[in-house]
């Protein structure tokens, strides 16, 4: 099944009715996650588990070292959502998920290169690879992963025409190899680009309030 | 922090016309290849071992085949992402216009179409800090001085080549195990004085954002950002590097928030937590003060100033 369909499936944004986890008040759903709830965490984990998965993946872990990894995101979650508490000066609940997640893949590469029969601590080795990466990687993975849930999301409220046209866009079509194959004409295309655009453009500002609402501790 | 506009100016661009917000809602994302490690063969490499691995970028250590001497591979993992690339490329134009025994020295760069990497002189060493703090004897105050001058000639020269590296700090400050003579590294975010290489930069990647470490970093740049980075910028950082080595300490108490930071640059100056030491001398608080000023125009107007007064300084110093 695609990422997209996955998605979809799991209905991230907006969650269906079956799940709670924004539908109760931001307190509560922090509060459930620190007393360790079972649905509370089921629910985080099915809304950021793809997230911090396809994150190791883009940090260079393969298979197992993926699942290593997320475990060890979750343990750290479980030890320090407890004691999280919402400060301006530190950063979006973003921030601190990815430190967590940078820290749990730092920590996978240290020890893997603990492991190298080569020389491998020297100041040189360590800061030719640019320690800040893991947390831009973070970024840029929770952006498109607004993304990925915001079109999931849109994808059943497009026309079948708009739904059409927006995804040979994102397969590489060119405006002209559209208007031949839909028979629209340029400014029709271009249209729907753009209102596409705009609808994905308020989703994803929706979902991030949302997502800083919640995990934002008054 | 980044706000949410700034999230979706990062996501849809800042230019309606740009089709670029396109490729984050695609459905066939890719995750990075394993690299081509064989490939560098065909230049004449044998690679010993991969010695680091970042998020973007994967360091490995070869062999010239040719002559037997060490060299690091710096490569991208592909697909890379477009900041890591402007990056590698910006470190690319920096190094290749500079030689100096002072500056990691760039040998080759190999173009795997989608990805490039870097063939640069390997370093057995340490940083500078490390450097200071780990030896059997301890490093004396001359001999510090002496290798923070070395630091600054390498700067000067690159400030005389036109390229400002805007990120020094100890741990791009590498010493030779063997000379204990200085290398800078990581030119990733340097920048460019002369008119043409900036307009090409321009033209892509350059905004005025705030680059660089904080901690190392002049008052000016961290209020105004990186439009307001100049010489006497870089005077600043390596007057703090100075002051760390010396003291063990940073010349500010700074808090790992940004905002810490400039409220602690603009308000307090260095004075602060200054204190006389043992090896704190009238001359060396001298440098601090015309390297660490809050003004840029009262400190030091070149590195090769400050250069001269770590030399003076040396000369003088005892054993």
């Amino acid at each position: 099944m695609t990422e997209a369909g996955e998605y979809r499936q799991l209905g991230w944004w907006p969650l269906p009715a079956k799940h709670a986890m924004f539908e109760t008040t931001h307190q509560a759903f922090l509060s459930r996650l620190a007393r360790h709830d079972g649905e509370a965490w089921r629910h985080f984990v099915v809304v950021y588990g793809p997230l911090i998965r396809s994150y190791g993946l883009k940090s260079g872990l393969q298979g197992a070292d993926v699942d290593d990894v997320v475990q060890s995101v979750w343990q750290s979650l479980s030890e320090s959502l407890p004691r999280f508490r919402y400060d301006p000066e530190r950063g979006r609940f973003r921030d601190y998920l990815g430190r967590i997640a940078a820290n749990a893949v730092r920590r996978f590469h240290a020890n893997r290169a603990a492991r190298r029969s080569t020389r491998l601590d020297t100041d040189v080795a360590r800061h030719l690879v640019d320690d800040g990466d893991f947390e831009d990687l973070f970024l840029e993975e929770w952006r498109t992963h607004h993304c990925q849930a915001a079109l999931a999301a849109l994808r059943r409220e497009l026309s079948a025409t708009s739904l059409d046209v927006f995804t040979a866009l994102l397969e590489g079509a060119d405006i002209a190899s559209c208007m031949q194959r839909f028979d629209l004409s340029r400014d029709a295309v271009y249209k729907i680009r753009d209102r596409v655009r705009l609808r994905l453009e308020a989703r994803i500002r929706e979902q991030m309030h949302r997502e800083d609402d919640y995990f934002h501790w008054a | 922090m980044t706000s949410i506009d700034d999230d979706l100016d990062a996501i849809f661009g800042v230019d309606p016309r740009s089709d670029a917000w396109l490729q984050r809602f695609s459905t066939q994302r890719r995750y990075p290849d394993e690299p081509e490690v064989d490939s560098y063969a065909l230049y004449g490499l044998r690679l010993v071992g991969e010695v680091a691995s970042g998020g973007q970028g994967i360091v490995y250590r070869a062999q010239d085949a040719v002559s037997g001497s060490h060299l690091a591979l710096k490569r991208l993992r592909a697909p890379a992402r477009f900041a890591a690339v402007v990056r590698l490329e910006r470190e690319i134009l920096a190094l290749t216009r500079l030689r100096h025994p002072g500056i990691v020295r760039v040998h080759d760069v190999i173009d795997h179409g989608e990805v490039k990497t870097i063939v640069m002189d390997w370093i057995d060493g340490r940083s500078i800090d490390a450097w200071t703090t780990h030896r059997v004897q301890p490093t004396k105050l001359h001999e510090l001085l002496r290798v923070f001058a070395e630091v600054c000639d390498a700067v000067h020269y690159a400030h005389q080549r036109g390229v400002l590296h805007r990120d020094l700090k100890p741990s791009n400050i590498l010493i030779d195990d063997r000379s204990d003579t200085p290398r800078i590294i990581d030119f990733g975010i340097a920048k460019f004085m002369d008119e043409a290489t900036v307009i090409q930069l321009t033209s892509i990647t350059e905004t005025h954002e705030y680059c660089g470490t904080v901690r190392y970093s002049c008052p000016e740049v961290v209020a105004e950002g990186s439009r307001a980075y100049t010489i006497a910028s870089e005077v600043y950082s390596l007057g703090v590097v100075l002051y760390e080595l010396v003291s063990g300490r940073p010349p500010y108490d700074l808090g790992v928030a940004l905002s810490e930071a400039i409220r602690a640059g603009l308000t307090q100056g260095f004075n602060a937590r200054f204190r006389l030491t043992r090896r704190c001398t009238r001359a060396l608080r001298d440098i601090f003060e015309r390297s660490l000023a809050r003004a840029p125009r009262r400190r030091y107007p070149t590195v090769a100033d400050l250069a001269d007064a770590a030399r003076r300084l040396a000369a003088s110093a005892p054993d």
